[in-house]
């Protein structure tokens, strides 16, 4: 009986009539928690019905995805793993999950909250594997960083030295605090949520992140 | 540099840094397309070729589908605890999952020898221990195994379920090993006097199932088990479900089995740890103030809420409708919620089946939940109103919720939609939102966007608009963000530890929506009552740092509940400071200068 209910109200949900077309203006938002931009080049889908025919196995719905929202994803999984190479495989990795397993999508309206759930899980996993091996030195780091991150083309020497200092200064929860902020467009509490931390701690950690890129990069720049 | 541009700033540098992979993703997922790859022959060696390959990590098309082919080898999987398979013993013919916690997968050959013997996640190592079960009989292997879960405390007569998950793509050979491999368990427990709740289950390859598992870092059976659930019941979620032990998932399942169910259930789930039915259902009705012989429509069934056991107890008392939420363990009332059934817009949701009030065990739990020193709903509603400035009769769809602690109270005055929380004890306003209709785009309206953005306000003119009508200081505001939405501005800032977040209509520049979140209400489940204070850890820095309070500025205590330290910083002319004070000992743990 349940199930039935289900089947129907995904069937209405997918074949829904579109939203219009939302004209975004000059700045890309992707909601956190709802992100219900368009898919580019099939008018105006909402991302739920996007995830339904990913189900189906269509591609173009997964590129599309992948085009809004990989760069928070490659962004969150690097703020946990803190290697590129990690991160890059990671990123690969969510979206091949995504592929296999949108069928068991429920989280309607939430799939950016579902994305970064799927790459904590995976990042940890990493890491958790990891856990033997002996830590890097920061001598190492620097060095994987300049042939990881320096090497790419599109990296501008400020936004390594950014790079450089959200990897580098912060701690994991400001790290990951700031990227999901500014990447995933997350809210404060929406951030308390996905990481399983109060939401004063948020705040406070926030602040103190902003303060300490702050100071950091002005001292960059003074040298 | 302004605080503004930071997240533009990150985003960029991201942006530029993040490599392009979606070439290599959709390769990876044409390849779980097209090839079916063979289940049984040579599995054995598949796997170990998977191991060979993570670690180098660098094929990466094989690398990811080899992962999905195989999760919990670049999951949980502790590759030193594997016991390795020799050519001798044969081919795995079937795999079999026990899950408790302690989540173990066992490789059998077609003479139910086993191959190897594997910990899924931590439990399970010390489970298995220094045991070498490899080349025993199956049934050898499964008393073993339970009989070490049973000595560690994994099971016990309250903790009493099993997940016996069979992989073989012979159904019927699936099953033949399921029935076995149930009795085993049930004969290894009643050696002890106990009764075991064995769920089994065969599984064939299945994609999702992998990629669930692997998405969770649980072993395939429970993700199958998870999925049945969830597929059952769309109030439940798999993630919400995949940090649960099976013996709560059983629990959850149990209370709403059905008929066509893919999971075989043989003995009772093992209710004791919990109030049980008839003291959740006591304490519901106490709470609304009703008696049994009143209610209709009763529904008791198990629910999780935030990892949280609970009972979650619905019924109707004439045409109002309870919903009740009861700590399993304590019987304390979480959420309670009334509605009036009156305008029943909503058909199609009816409830079909009724009145199945499962016979449990009546243990007389002590289900007092203290709810004398809470405000009344009436109340609530009075402060929510007051402060909202409008009077009772102006409000309609009015709705009070109780809510762990305090009252979720909404209602609307003409277009306008109300949200508050009001503490249930002091019946102080925690948090309120105040939402104005006129701008919603929500489905139905075809509000075709002309956007001819030369009529729109600027985002600093946004940001101005927001700030004074939270009457601010943009000097006094911290982290604020201005974004463009679809016709308006999203305007968030901090000033100290509240959070506001602003819609301005991006055209006349009024305040569309607007929320103010206070922080420190914030109810921590953490003891804090052995903790030295905030006063104490600020003075404890300060000295350590030789300064007076008047000679600092900036200066902030936080609680890390998780760790339970004191972070407290502050500033001087020259200085920055950061203390980590033990917040049980005062005892300094870091100290920073810069």
């Amino acid at each position: 009986m349940k199930k039935d209910n289900f089947l129907q109200e995904t069937c209405n949900k997918t074949t829904a009539p579109c939203i219009d077309k939302v004209n975004r203006g000059e700045t890309k938002v992707n909601r956190c928690m709802a992100i219900e931009a368009p898919i580019p080049g099939n008018g105006a889908v909402q991302w739920d019905a996007c995830i339904a025919r990913i189900a189906e196995g269509d591609k173009d719905a997964l590129a599309a995805l992948y085009e809004e929202t990989h760069t928070a994803v490659y962004g969150f999984a690097l703020s946990i793993v803190k290697n590129a190479q990690d991160a890059e495989d990671i990123l690969q990795d969510v979206f091949v999950n995504v592929f296999l397993a949108a069928g068991s999508y429920r989280a309607h309206g939430k799939v950016m909250a579902w994305l970064l759930t799927i790459t904590k899980n995976l990042a940890f996993m990493k890491l958790r594997k990891q856990k033997k091996e002996t830590l890097m030195s920061p001598e190492d780091w620097h060095t994987q960083f300049a042939e990881q991150i320096d090497t790419r083309s599109s990296v501008t020497r400020e936004d390594s030295l950014l790079l450089r200092t959200l990897l580098g200064n912060l701690s994991d929860e400001e790290r990951q605090i700031v990227t999901l902020h500014a990447l995933a467009g997350c809210k404060h509490r929406e951030i308390a949520v996905i990481l399983g931390i109060p939401l004063p701690t948020v705040l406070s950690k926030y602040r103190r992140a902003l303060r300490k890129l702050e100071k950091q990069l002005e001292e960059g720049d003074d040298r | 540099m302004k605080n503004g541009n930071w997240d533009e700033k990150i985003r960029t540098a991201y942006d530029h840094a993040t490599p392009d992979v979606l070439d290599r993703i959709l390769s990876a997922c044409e390849e779980q397309k097209g090839n079916v790859i063979p289940m049984t022959a040579g599995k054995h060696n598949k796997k170990r070729t998977v191991s060979i390959v993570s670690a180098a990590a660098a094929v990466c098309i094989l690398f990811s589908a080899a992962m999905i082919w195989q999760p919990w080898n670049v999951g949980t999987v502790q590759p030193e605890n594997v016991q390795p398979g020799v050519s001798q013993t044969g081919n795995v013919d079937s795999i079999i999952t026990l899950d408790v916690n302690p989540s173990i997968s066992i490789d059998i050959d077609q003479e139910e020898t086993v191959v190897a013997v594997q910990a899924l996640n931590d439990d399970a190592e010390k489970v298995i221990g220094d045991m070498d079960l490899q080349g025993t009989d199956l049934d050898v292997t499964v008393n073993a195994l339970i009989g070490s879960m049973l000595k560690n405390g994994y099971l016990d007569e309250a903790k009493n379920s099993i997940l016996v998950t069979v992989e073989n793509d012979d159904q019927a050979r699936g099953d033949e090993l399921k029935t076995q491999i149930t009795n085993d368990i049930k004969k290894a427990f009643s050696e002890d006097g106990l009764e075991a709740a064995v769920l089994s289950q065969t599984l064939t390859e299945d994609e999702e199932i992998d990629a669930l598992a692997q998405q969770y870092g649980i072993s395939k059976g429970k993700a199958a088990f998870i999925r049945e659930l969830v597929g059952n019941d769309t109030t439940l979620t798999f993630e919400s479900l995949a940090p649960l032990s099976v013996q709560e998932i059983a629990l959850l399942y149990a209370s709403r089995q059905s008929d066509d169910s893919a999971v075989t259930q043989s003995g009772a789930v093992n209710e004791s740890s919990y109030i049980g039915v008839e003291a959740a259902k006591k304490a519901a009705f106490d709470h609304a103030g009703v008696s049994e012989s009143d209610v209709t429509k009763l529904e008791v069934e198990y629910d999780n809420d935030d990892g949280v056991m609970v009972y979650e107890v619905d019924f109707h008392v004439g045409t109002t409708e309870y919903d009740y939420e009861i700590d399993a363990k304590t019987g304390k009332v979480l959420k309670a919620e009334k509605e009036k059934d009156d305008d029943m817009a909503n058909a199609g949701s009816g409830n079909t089946s009724s009145g199945n009030s499962s016979s449990g065990n009546s243990s007389s739990g002590n289900s007092s939940s203290n709810t004398s020193s809470y405000i009344s709903r009436d109340t609530a509603l009075q402060k929510a109103l007051a402060h909202a400035g409008v009077s009772a009769s102006q409000a309609v769809d009015v709705d009070v919720e109780f809510d762990d602690g305090h009252y979720d109270v909404d209602f609307r005055v003409g277009s306008t939609e109300y949200d508050y929380e009001i503490n249930a004890k002091t019946g102080a306003v925690i948090r309120y939102e105040k939402d104005v209709d006129d701008d919603r785009q929500h489905t139905g309206t075809s509000s075709s966007s002309s956007s001819s953005s030369s009529s729109y306000i600027s985002k600093d003119e946004a940001k101005q608009k927001a700030f004074s009508h939270a009457g601010v200081s943009a000097s006094q505001a911290s982290g604020v963000k201005v974004e463009w939405d679809d016709g308006h501005y999203d305007v968030e800032f901090c000033v100290g530890s509240t959070e506001y977040d602003y819609e301005i209509n991006a055209k006349t520049g009024a305040v569309i929506r607007y929320e103010k979140d206070t922080d420190d209400d914030h109810h921590s489940t953490t003891n804090t009552s052995s903790y030295i204070g905030r006063d104490a850890a600020k003075q404890k820095a300060l000295s350590h740092a030789g300064l007076k309070e008047s000679d600092v500025y900036e200066l902030e205590v936080e609680l890390d509940e998780e760790d339970g330290i004191y972070e407290v910083s502050f500033e001087t002319k020259s200085y920055e400071y950061e203390y980590e004070v033990q917040a049980t000992t005062g005892k300094i743990l870091k100290a920073e200068k810069d």
